[in-house]
């Protein structure tokens, strides 16, 4: 065995390492999906307005997960934070609903809508590309 | 220091959980202020006191941001690079 694999400051400095760049990819992917898709529809103004209606709902998403985080750190009681969560499952529902509007109208003109499956299909996948394409839109829009 | 590790630490010293409860709580306020920015951009109604109130979020953050990490300093701690979204993650 080398001297990194009995080392275990080494040992722990690299799984670190490991697990931040495989969070980057991650990201990478999810923002790469989002810019990939943004193009297509540059070219094919016919949907730009489902897009635009993809892109509020998932910064409409992304805010429902921060109040409801704000509501947990002020301690707001257990009818307040439970109004909140129903209102992210709504949110991350209309997101869905979308998206796949979005979808099956590509499939309609006879574009590729892999993109779709790219994205994932469970609802922690959904919800973690509407969470990139919120920061994106962020970072297009606002100095920070 | 990771930002989990001082979150953890603050939570068990009365002035620092006072200071990182405010620094939280305000990257979260930042957070929903900067996605109803977004929201309001895109409908043509983000006006100058959305920008104001966001601008004051702003360096209210950095305020706190700066006075914990001064905190954590002088106890010999040093803290690995963080902003917004760093502390986000911590309450999703």
């Amino acid at each position: 065995m080398s001297q990194s694999f009995r080392d275990p400051f080494l040992a722990d400095a690299w799984k670190r390492r490991a697990e931040s760049e495989r969070g980057f990819e991650q990201h990478d992917r999810l923002t790469l999906i989002y810019l990939e898709l943004s193009k297509v529809v540059r070219k094919n103004e016919a949907f730009s307005e489902l897009f635009k209606k993809v892109e509020t709902a998932a910064v409409k998403y992304d805010l429902t997960i921060a109040t409801l985080a704000r509501m947990r750190i002020e301690q707001s009681g257990i009818e307040s934070i439970a109004e909140a969560d129903r209102r992210r499952r709504l949110a991350h529902d209309a997101l869905e609903d979308e998206l796949n509007l979005l979808s099956r109208s590509f499939a309609k003109s006879g574009l590729d809508n892999s993109w779709r499956y790219d994205i994932g299909t469970s609802r922690e996948a959904v919800g973690n590309w509407a969470r990139k394409v919120a920061e994106v839109k962020r970072t297009q829009l606002l100095k920070r | 220091m990771k930002l989990a590790e001082l979150k953890e630490m603050c939570e068990k010293n009365g002035v620092l959980a006072t200071l990182w409860h405010d620094l939280a709580l305000t990257a979260i306020k930042l957070r929903e202020s900067q996605d109803l920015a977004v929201l309001k951009i895109q409908q043509k109604e983000f006006n100058l006191e959305d920008k104001a109130k966001l601008d004051t979020l702003i360096k209210l953050f950095d305020r706190l941001k700066n006075k914990l990490i001064e905190e954590i300093e002088k106890k010999g701690n040093d803290v690995l690079s963080f902003d917004v979204p760093e502390i986000i993650e911590l309450y999703v």
